[in-house]
């Protein structure tokens, strides 16, 4: 059986409700089974994808199906824009 | 049927005549390009008499069309020596389509060394000297402006760094407050408005309806159907409305693509401290006001207030572009200070992004060390206060690089990049490379593809599909900036089809013409391209210029270690659809 992994993970702006503390924008550690997706990330936080538009994974924009590497740093935005 | 005012300093004469035909259905940066490549010798100096300083609303501008209060000025640019039109919301545009004015042409110079003043009103135009608006900082000339004038007219004003004729100056643009907060920034306007010894334009619209349509009925329904697809899309209705533009800050930075002490790392440490998110709290916190549009009909407001400490007025908040350049291309980390920043550039009247990427450059150079925000805010007053080294700083990054031994200098056309490294964001690079005004992001904004996922997805990293991304945004952003929309529609009408027609069915209703998509593209968007590409070509430029300096060729940027990589013959493939 596979070590589980931890990802450091930011939830930003419109997203923020969904952080442990919603007013702590910090990383925070989630642990998952090894394999995770960035779906199982999101459905573990009870992020809804369609509101997750943009995952970072390492600096990498990622799909929802993207395997997890442990350690990983993941960033996700809603739909956001600017200048 | 609209007019021109054409304006000779020489003679101190206002005549208003009427629009040429061959510009009927032309507004924004089609007609600025068109007069500029028509009537400016391509070869003259940027500061001489024979440079024109054309000032040009968009087509919507003046009616009830949603976000269109957008204008674009235009000359021969002081800064990079191409054709420039430089483009700012605020107030004066939608002014200029209450009085019919299709643009103002400013010619010649002056014979007395006095500041001048034009005001106009539904009457026409008047030029007189004011020499009581000498030196003032924007603030204060606005004023002065309102004090004689009313507090309801529009202004487009000069500060010193203008007067000064300095290469970094701006054109400012009164807000909705009657503040002089919104700039036509990029490409040294401001120097070519000194050079013709104009302080100010007052615009008086009173008494004067909003701008007629050929088919109001048809232009009603359109503008509805697009405000209801500007309400309804996520970016346009709701993140953008929320946090501004400097939401991207951190986007950005998760992208490793945020370039940090003068694009030296694509990730800054301390981007927490002047993100979107801390600029809405910290607003929130001190009662400004989060949701601010920046001109009158701008339904999505990603402008803000941003009060000090004390609760008073500092700046609107600053921008995700001005936070970048003074912020993270500083090593500062300190938003307070760039919102100082901020106020002092919009007072002397300078390009935050070129002000910053130079200040960056002089850091480098060891005038000061990096993330010195102190030292950065006494350099701006330099400027202000035109020392010799507040001259070198004002006249741009590549000179400043010059005259402090500095190699990496991140400049196109001698102009500087805006907040996205190339290196981690191929598609912007070759908008950088190959736009006609330098490097310049809003141009053919690819981040939207490459990092967004707006409009479709194109991987960043990599070379391929870049040209011809970037060559598509490029005419359809033209055609944009010709319309007086705001740019930022574009998020919304790249995801959203009947966005997009709904664009062409308000021009077809208010112009009286039947276009087509791809007309509309075509007249207003690659008709441009071509004039402001012959223009250059005139002036002296050749692919050469159409290159990124080379060290972005060979440095790696971490986090992700690329380098520019997209090639010579497809930069040089770009315009080829034109």
């Amino acid at each position: 059986m596979a070590e589980p992994i931890t990802v450091q993970v930011t939830l930003r702006s419109i997203l923020g409700k969904y952080r442990p503390d919603p007013r702590d924008r910090a990383p925070f550690a989630r642990e998952l089974p090894a394999g995770s997706t960035v779906r199982d990330l999101l459905a573990s936080l009870g992020v809804p994808e369609a509101l997750a538009k943009l995952v970072f994974v390492n600096h990498v924009r990622s799909d929802p199906a993207v395997v997890l590497p442990d350690g990983a740093q993941v960033d996700v935005f809603p739909p956001i824009a600017g200048g | 049927m609209r007019s021109v005012l054409r304006v000779r300093m020489g003679a101190l004469a206002v005549a208003k005549e009427e629009l040429a035909e061959a510009c009927r259905l032309l507004g924004g940066r089609a007609l600025t390009s068109a007069l500029v490549a028509a009537e400016v010798p391509a070869t003259c100096h940027p500061l001489s008499a024979e440079n024109r300083l054309v000032i040009a609303p968009g087509l919507l501008s003046g009616t009830a069309a949603p976000c269109s209060g957008r204008i674009s000025i235009g000359a021969k640019s002081p800064l990079t020596g191409t054709i420039k039109e430089s483009n700012a919301g605020g107030t004066a545009a939608q002014a200029m389509g209450r009085l019919g004015l299709a643009a103002i042409v400013v010619e010649g110079k002056p014979k007395s060394e006095a500041p001048h003043l034009l005001f106009i009103n539904k009457d026409g135009g008047r030029l007189s000297e004011a020499p009581e608006l000498k030196g003032l900082g924007n603030y204060d000339t606005v004023k002065a402006l309102h004090e004689r004038f009313g507090e309801k007219v529009a202004c487009i004003t000069i500060g010193p760094a203008g007067e000064m004729r300095l290469a970094v100056a701006s054109v400012a643009i009164t807000d909705v407050d009657g503040r002089p907060t919104r700039h036509c920034g990029r490409g040294g306007l401001g120097a070519v408005m000194g050079s013709k010894g104009l302080k100010a334009i007052v615009l008086d619209t009173a008494g004067l309806p909003r701008a007629a349509s050929a088919n109001p009925e048809a232009f009603a329904a359109a503008a509805k159907r697009f405000a209801k697809h500007l309400a309804t899309h996520p970016v346009t209705g709701q993140t953008l409305p929320m946090y501004g533009t400097n939401a991207l800050a951190n986007v950005i930075n998760s992208a490793g693509a945020y370039p940090t002490r003068n694009f030296s790392a694509g990730t800054f440490e301390g981007v927490d401290a002047i993100s979107g998110e801390t600029e809405r709290e910290t607003i929130l916190a001190r009662n400004g006001n989060p949701r601010h549009p920046c001109h009158p009909g701008c339904t999505i407001g990603c402008s803000s207030i941003y009060p000090d400490k004390e609760g008073n007025f500092l700046s609107k908040g600053p921008e995700y572009e001005t936070v970048w350049a003074h912020g993270a291309n500083c090593g500062i980390a300190d938003l307070d200070a760039i919102a100082h920043m901020d106020r002092a550039d919009d007072d002397i009247g300078l390009d935050t992004i070129e002000m910053g990427a130079t200040i960056a450059v002089a850091m480098e150079g060891g005038l000061l060390p990096f993330g010195d925000a102190a030292g950065a805010l006494r350099l701006l007053e330099e400027v202000r206060s035109g020392t010799p080294l507040g001259r070198i700083l004002g006249s741009g990054a590549a000179v400043t690089g010059k005259c402090f031994g500095v190699s990496r200098i991140p400049c196109v056309k001698g102009q500087a990049m805006p907040a996205y490294d190339p290196r981690a964001a191929k598609g912007i690079g070759v908008t950088y490379a190959t736009s006609t005004m330098g490097a310049d992001h809003t141009a053919g904004y690819a981040i939207a593809q490459n990092v967004l996922g707006v409009g479709g997805s194109v991987n960043p990293l990599k070379p391929d599909g870049q040209a011809g991304l970037s060559a598509a945004l490029q005419q359809a952003t033209a055609a944009i900036d010709s319309t007086g929309l705001c740019l930022f529609i574009a998020f919304c009408v790249l995801d959203v089809p009947d966005a997009g027609q709904a664009v062409v069915d308000m021009l077809n209703a208010h112009c009286g013409t039947a276009w087509t998509p791809d007309d509309y593209v075509g007249i207003l968007g690659k008709a441009t391209l071509r004039a402001e590409r012959d223009f250059n070509r005139r002036a002296g430029f050749t692919a050469a210029a159409d290159r990124l300096p080379d060290f972005m060729k060979s440095e790696a940027l971490p986090p992700h270690n690329t380098v520019f990589d997209v090639s010579d013959s497809d930069l040089d493939g770009v315009h080829a659809g034109l």
